[in-house]
């Protein structure tokens, strides 16, 4: 083989300083992003109670009004009967009663309970908007878990008031039984007031009576005075005694009569009263029933679907929690690695400075409050955007202003450079990735070159230093381009213009080739020509 | 996001990159053998971390008797970047039922040889159940020569990819990128093996034949050095492959020997008659003389860090300038 100097063999080297800038922005915005989730999964005190059930508004009274309208319009059927009592015939009063009755169960018929339910229902929807807006700025403020432990207080509150609800529904129930028990009994009362006859006088009678016992009145006063006997003589006084009695005899059948109109006045007004209150007892009894389900189901079911959708949340945000942490890990693990020739300048300090930087670009209330939405998942690419965002200041960090962070001190900044020069260009000058034995390069030496790369070639501090201590050098040719990354340092040595043979252990190389020559003839070769097979 | 080498996939956060102009030397990267299947997925994380993705400016191709697949991982966050979009799969299959023939001597039997007579030690080829070529030079010979049928159109197309560097103003999908107005196309092949001897002076000479004149060729080799840890029979064989290529290589850059070669059968001839590389790079692993050598894993991304940034910034311009002035007494007519 030719054994003179050949300027198209080459080898090279490359060797650098730089700084892990895509793996510390990712590290930066993993952590940021844990952040935001460590918040959200928190586990607050348990000091905070939250509010009641009873203490969060209502979102309307709608359903108290629509029950007051329903109620007057239930009193406007009963009110005029009990007002006109007396102008009913007592034979006709139980039937006016029970056509009343009729009027006010029909009022209280289905469309009125479709009605109250729907606007319970609707009350129970809105009452969840509220509870969820709640358990949201908790969730937000305090953790997830802080908002679990608030909906588990306030759906026990909705069991408690659903047995106080249930309670009072039985109560309901035994007095609308006695009050049927006393409709009965006055029922009958009434039954026997209409059956008691009043044989004897008549009002015209009594009236007729007591014309004709003023007439004898008039009579005796008449004879007295003819006879000239004195009113307050024993005859006299015999005589009013007389007229009294027989005035009080003639009285009493009216006294009868005035009684028997009171005792069937009281009785009829008991009665209706009865009738009013069982009927009122019935929207009662219905709303409380409604109450029971508003509570004890309606809304305590949307309690417990909020629940478990906050539970959900909280197992997707643990998992992703998770899966952060390891691919935080698995950049941090290789944060330092890099090829042989390779340094990575990097500070721990620096690391937290930047840390500080990004945070106080961003916000990362709204992330928690994304991520502690129960209804909707957060959008995490948007999410890890923003966070390398946050970091995009490392795009644009210089190798060189770490590198004299590092290296504060020049002579120890050059001995760090020359290392990689060394490792760039070999310690014996022509020596990159490639080993030479120089007693086959006839002495003369293979060109040179040391590269550099780096941001700012023309105005750069560290490019003077190196020109400085290296520049002047009629061995090695040296220039300087502009780094395509400012995070990165870069020296490259190209040597070219050697022999094959100079190649270290060539000899190696012939004693192997001619021992399989000599075993395998021209098959060695991995091309071969007609003219030499 | 995992780039192939064929069509365009530029992910919609580039559009938003309009302040930020990324610069790019036209490379293509052609790998033979298994040290190219340690460099190139390395290559490809740094041009993915660099602009997110692989332009089609930087197209890439293996060639491998070894289906094997390499990896490696992205970032270290868990992504894995493979060589299968780019790993061109050569079948050897040929060399047992040929190797059947032969020892039963029935060369007559098997007509495709015929153009191949003389260029191959037919007499040579042994089949062995085992993956890669084993060491066998004749076998990996006629194995080239049987398979070129499916390389050549590979090579093809991915350097007509380099001739879209004119058009490039016009590509909405390089709006951010300033190309440089030179190409280059890398050959990267362990020198002291099977796959990457055979194949390095065919594709070379192909490359040469096919490429654009104005676009250099560089051969990158591993000397038998950088196989550190093979055993003593195959450092043996491989030195001896490894001689065996380079004289041959330079016979031909020199001048003494034409390369006019069939290769996929008598309907296609590989013909130089001119240099068949601009620059050869050899590598061996070793460090300021041997004081330190490096292992494989380490050596590769070292390879694929000088190819990086060669391909993105004015490095590769400078050094183009530097041994560009090497060319201008290339029979080729390199200026």
């Amino acid at each position: 083989m030719n054994s003179l100097t050949f300027n198209h063999l080459s080898t090279f080297s490359i060797a650098g300083a730089e700084v892990p800038v895509k793996k510390v922005e990712a590290i930066l915005s993993a952590r940021l992003q844990l952040e935001a989730l460590e918040n959200a999964l928190k586990e607050a005190d348990n000091g905070h109670e939250g509010t009641s059930l009873s203490g969060l508004r209502e979102p309307d009274l709608s359903h108290v009004n629509y029950l007051d309208k329903v109620r007057g319009s239930i009193q406007a059927i009963w009110q005029p009967l009990m007002e006109g009592i007396t102008e009913i015939s007592p034979s006709h009063f139980l039937e006016r009663l029970n056509l009343a009755w009729c009027a006010s169960e029909k009022k209280l018929g289905d469309e009125i309970q479709t009605t109250a339910k729907e606007i319970f229902n609707k009350r129970a929807g809105m009452k969840a908007e509220i509870i969820e807006r709640e358990a949201f700025s908790l969730a937000t403020e305090r953790g997830i878990p802080a908002a679990i432990r608030w909906l588990d207080a306030r759906k026990s509150e909705c069991g408690e008031t659903r047995k106080i609800l249930e309670e009072e529904l039985q109560r309901y129930k035994t007095r609308k039984k006695k009050q049927e028990k006393e409709i009965e009994s006055l029922k009958e009362e009434w039954t026997k007031i209409l059956g008691t006859d009043l044989i004897g006088t008549g009002p015209k009678g009594v009236a007729r009576n007591f014309l004709f016992l003023a007439a004898f009145v008039l009579l005796i006063g008449v004879c007295l005075w003819f006879l000239s006997i004195p009113f307050n003589s024993l005859i006299g006084v015999a005589g009013a005694v007389i007229v009294i009695l027989l005035g009080l005899k003639i009285a009493k059948p009216l006294f009868s009569q005035l009684r028997y109109s009171r005792g069937k006045k009281i009785t009829a007004t008991k009665l209706s009263c009865a009738y009013k209150s069982t009927s009122l007892f019935g929207l009662d009894e219905m709303v409380k029933r409604l109450e029971l389900e508003y509570f004890g189901e309606t809304l305590r079911s949307h309690i417990i679907e909020l629940k478990e959708a906050f539970e959900r949340k909280l197992s997707q945000l643990k998992v992703k929690k998770e899966d952060l942490l390891a691919y935080s890990q698995g950049i941090k693990d290789s944060l330092f690695t890099a090829p042989p020739t390779i340094r990575i300048l990097l500070k721990q300090e620096t690391i937290e400075e930047w840390y500080k930087q990004g945070k106080t670009r961003l916000s990362i209330i709204n992330w928690i409050r994304e991520m502690v939405s129960p209804k909707s998942n957060p959008g995490w690419e948007e999410i890890e955007r923003e966070a390398h965002e946050v970091f995009g200041f490392l795009k644009s960090l210089k190798a060189e202003e770490v590198l004299y962070e590092c290296y504060p001190d020049k002579e120890t900044r050059m001995a760090f450079l020359q290392t990689l020069r060394e490792a760039a260009i070999g310690r014996s000058i022509g020596e990159a990735f490639l080993s030479l034995d120089f007693s086959e390069t006839e002495g003369k030496s293979p060109e040179v070159w040391l590269i550099i790369e780096i941001a700012d070639p023309e105005h750069s501090n560290l490019v003077k230093e190196i020109e400085g201590a290296w520049g002047c050098n009629a061995i090695i040719g040296f220039s300087k381009v502009q780094s395509s990354d400012p995070s990165v340092i870069s020296m490259t040595g190209l040597v070219y213009g050697f022999n094959i043979k100079a190649i270290k252990e060539w000899e190696d190389v012939e004693v192997s080739f001619e021992q399989i020559r000599e075993r395998d003839g021209i098959a060695i070769y991995p091309v071969l020509f007609p003219e030499n097979t | 996001m995992l780039q192939n080498n064929i069509v365009p996939n530029i992910p919609n956060e580039q559009v938003n990159r309009q302040q930020k102009r990324f610069f790019l030397i036209p490379s293509l990267f052609v790998g033979v053998g298994g040290y190219a299947k340690a460099v190139f997925p390395r290559l490809d994380a740094n041009f993915q971390n660099h602009y997110k993705f692989r332009p089609d400016l930087l197209p890439m191709a293996i060639f491998d008797f070894d289906e094997a697949n390499s990896e490696v991982s992205l970032n270290g966050n868990g992504q894995k970047l493979s060589i299968k979009p780019y790993l061109v799969p050569l079948s050897k299959k040929i060399l047992k039922d040929v190797s059947r023939k032969l020892k039963k001597n029935k060369k007559e039997t098997i007509p495709f040889l015929k153009p191949y007579e003389g260029y191959v030690c037919l007499d040579k080829i042994k089949y062995v159940e085992a993956p890669g070529l084993n060491l066998l030079v004749q076998n990996a010979n006629l194995a080239w020569r049987v398979s070129w049928q499916y390389v050549l159109p590979e090579l093809t197309a991915r350097v007509n990819t380099l001739y879209a560097v004119p058009n490039s103003k016009d590509n909405p999908a390089l709006a951010e990128f300033v190309i440089s107005n030179r190409s280059v196309i890398w050959v990267v092949a362990g020198g002291a093996s099977t796959t990457g001897p055979s194949g390095l002076i065919p594709i070379l000479s192909e490359l040469k034949r096919i490429k654009p004149p104005e676009t250099n060729l560089f051969g990158l080799v591993f000397t038998p050095s950088s196989y550190r840890d093979k055993s003593e029979a195959h450092k043996v064989m491989g030195r001896a492959i490894f001689r065996a290529t380079m004289e041959q290589l330079f016979s031909i850059f020199d001048g003494k020997v034409i390369f006019d070669q069939p290769y996929g059968g008598d309907k296609h001839r590989i013909s130089l008659s001119e240099e068949p590389f601009d620059q050869l790079f050899l590598v061996d692993g070793s460090l300021s003389g041997g004081r330190t050598n490096f292992k494989i894993e380490d050596l590769a991304d070292l390879v694929a860090r000088f190819l990086f940034r060669f391909s993105v910034g004015p490095l590769g311009e400078n050094i183009l300038g530097i041994i560009g002035n090497l060319n201008s007494g290339l029979r080729g007519g390199q200026e």
